[in-house]
């Protein structure tokens, strides 16, 4: 199972993440009818998520990273 | 032996150019094309709008933006509660929150013509009411009190809602 | 996994037009690497907004691969005879060329599903299954998100947590960890199949900076527990004079993999365009280090026409148990892998996308990119022949991909 050190820190990410969600963005970002150039297919994080999908399957496949920002990968026997 | 076979002979350099191409000849076409907008139809500024002229009515008021995908459902709901309880007294605010109020013309003819369009690409009334959300919706008594306020368009509660809104409606008739 | 809420807003379509309930996205790709991978995938992706903000999603790909790929073997001046991983027959290498293996050619479908609930009105769970075959490899998981939205949905977290359980069986059994390929019989096996279980947690945190700007950071946790080794790949043992391979033995690797990777994403409207640019650090305890630079410009021309130039590059540092060769006599390490995938690779793809927006709302994107790994090809440390010898071949692809999508 998970290393007890790994578990610990990836908690301790989790609350600061949390915290700063909370409390420090609140000062940043735009009024609910402000968001029409956000709102747009080209402004969104993942534009396409078939691209998104098929580059993240060719590059888990020939390299030896993972982890992108849809997160979990698959499991493929990919050579 | 290991294949040799390839689905795309040596075809790096060919692809780059087709698409090249292909978007040579799409630029062009877009290039002759020109981006126009139709004349909005009439609607009150937001610094010129006043609750207070439909005083004796109920009103439906409603944020809404072309941007906006949930809006874009509700414009029908709008304008079938519009036709539907506008002879016992009620009136459609529908105020639009595009900067360019242009691009949301085609959604204001959806609207039809007895709605009350306002327009506040300044975020004049958005602003005043310290909107959470597009659409947002508030709804008010013939005396001018609000009495009710919705977050989002679900057009599975739009039967529910619109039965509250004939309710107020009738109750409040004299 | 979609985990937008949809009774308010967030998606734009073309302003006017009547906005779908169900959005389809299907596309295929075409992948060839000169002389050596040749894949084809097909893929259906299909959204669908029930009442009440529910939303659900499935996604099927089907893939179809061939060629043959690098076995990890070293080349030689000699003409050199490998026995095919199922035990019957032989493929041979000519001098000075790589080795190449095709056993894997394959196909492969995988089909996921899931569904978002709306708790409130800012948040969102969504859970997903998976599922995929191929001859020799099988792999079902699950997945769970949670996702809320703070600040007037300025700022957004979501958590999410997958499992999966994947079954290798590969043609002639699992060899054992560094047995000698042997002439045209099996070398000593492993019982039964091989199986992994991967663990992934990630934190993600989404931030709108001004009208113009959307930033986001993200941090994946990923265990994986099992057989992990690739039952086809050989790493060769050489003359520690010639060079020259006297043995190929089949390769191994640890059986626990922990792996951490921290992303963050610019979105950033300039003019009427829009730049994204990505930056992922990578890091496990196998010993790889990698970093991502993913910078791609929208070029929109008009409301129904997209041309977005596209370039990434990728640093990979080599594991810890990768050699590119092993050398009579000296230690046999724990673990050791001569798959080039494992070792120190600078790659670059740069691409261009189009996207054109028919008058019924429908999307063409069309997408041609070109991929070129590179790698160590004169190690410090090529023994006698091997220091001739190219021994990391650039790689180079060439990816071409037509989608459509309706209900936008």
């Amino acid at each position: 199972m998970m290393k007890t050190g790994t578990m610990r820190a990836f908690l301790i990410l989790c609350l600061i993440l949390v915290a700063l969600a909370g409390a420090g963005c609140s000062s940043l970002g735009v009024q609910p009818w402000e968001r029409d150039l956000l709102s747009a297919p080209g402004m969104q994080l993942q534009p396409d998520p078939v691209v998104t999908a098929l580059d993240d399957h060719i590059y888990f496949s020939k390299e030896a990273s993972t982890g992108g920002l849809g997160g979990a990968g698959g499991g493929c026997g990919c050579n | 032996m290991p294949g040799s076979r390839t689905l795309f002979p040596r075809a790096g350099l060919s692809a780059v150019l087709a698409v090249a191409v292909l978007i040579a000849a799409v630029l062009a076409a877009a290039a002759v094309a020109a981006e126009t907008f139709p004349a909005p139809p009439a609607s009150i500024p937001a610094e010129r709008f006043d609750l207070g002229a439909y005083s004796g009515k109920v009103v439906l008021m409603d944020f809404w933006a072309s941007w906006c995908k949930p809006c874009r459902k509700s414009m029908p709901w709008l304008r079938t509660m519009q036709e539907t309880f506008g002879g016992q007294g009620l009136v459609v605010v529908a105020v639009n929150l595009d900067k360019d109020p242009g691009k949301a013309t085609a959604m204001m003819q959806e609207l039809g013509t007895d709605v009350v369009i306002v327009t506040d690409p300044g975020g004049i009334l958005a602003e005043a009411y310290k909107l959470e959300a597009i659409p947002s919706t508030f709804i008010y008594d013939r005396q001018g009190k609000l009495v009710s306020s919705h977050k989002g368009f679900d057009p599975d509660e739009a039967e529910t809602r619109a039965t509250e809104l004939g309710t107020l409606v009738a109750g409040e008739g004299k | 996994m979609k985990a937008a809420l949809a009774s308010a807003c967030g998606l734009l379509g073309i302003a006017g037009q009547p906005a779908e309930a169900t959005e389809v996205r299907t596309a295929i790709l075409g992948y060839s690497e000169q002389d050596r991978v040749q894949a084809f995938e097909a893929v259906i992706d299909a959204t669908h907004e029930f009442g009440g903000g529910k939303i659900g999603n499935l996604h099927v790909v089907y893939d179809a691969l061939s060629g043959a790929s690098p076995s990890g073997a070293v080349p030689s001046q000699a003409l050199q005879s490998f026995t095919r991983p199922s035990g019957n027959g032989v493929y041979t290498t000519a001098p000075g060329e790589t080795p190449l293996d095709d056993t894997f050619r394959d196909t492969r479908m995988a089909v996921s599903g899931s569904l978002t609930l709306p708790l409130d009105r800012v948040t969102g769970l969504t859970a997903g299954l998976y599922g995929s075959g191929e001859h020799d490899y099988s792999s079902l998981g699950a997945n769970l998100a949670l996702t809320r939205d703070f600040n007037r949905r300025n700022t957004t977290v979501s958590l999410r947590a997958g499992y999966f359980d994947d079954t290798i069986n590969p043609e002639g059994g699992r060899p054992a960890p560094f047995g000698v390929m042997l002439d045209q019989a099996l070398s000593p096996r492993l019982d039964g199949d091989g199986s992994k279980q991967t663990l992934d947690l990630s934190l993600g945190l989404t931030q709108v900076i001004d009208r113009r700007t959307l930033v986001g950071l993200n941090y994946v946790f990923s265990e994986v527990d099992g057989y992990q080794t690739d039952p086809y790949k050989l790493v060769s043992v050489v003359d520690p004079v010639s060079g020259e391979p006297l043995d190929h033995l089949y390769e191994s690797r640890p059986d626990a993999r922990v792996k951490h990777a921290l992303l963050a994403k610019l979105v950033r409207q300039v003019g009427a365009h829009n730049l994204h640019l990505s930056y992922r650090y990578f890091t496990d305890d196998w010993g790889v280090r990698s970093q991502t630079v993913d910078l791609r410009f929208r070029w929109n021309a008009g409301p129904a026409l997209y041309v977005q130039p596209r370039l990434r590059y990728y640093h990979q540092g080599e594991a810890d148990f990768y050699r590119r060769f092993l050398v009579e006599g000296a230690a046999m390490p724990d673990h050791a892998s001569a798959d080039y995938r494992l070792g120190a690779m600078d790659d670059y793809t740069p691409g261009l996308e189009v996207g054109i927006t028919r008058d019924n709302g429908h999307l063409i994107t069309l997408r041609a990119e070109y991929y070129l790994q590179t790698g160590e090809s004169h190690p410090a440390g090529a023994i006698g022949q091997l220091a001739d010898q190219d021994l990391f071949p650039t790689v180079k692809a060439v990816i071409v991909q037509v989608g459509y999508a309706v209900g936008l």
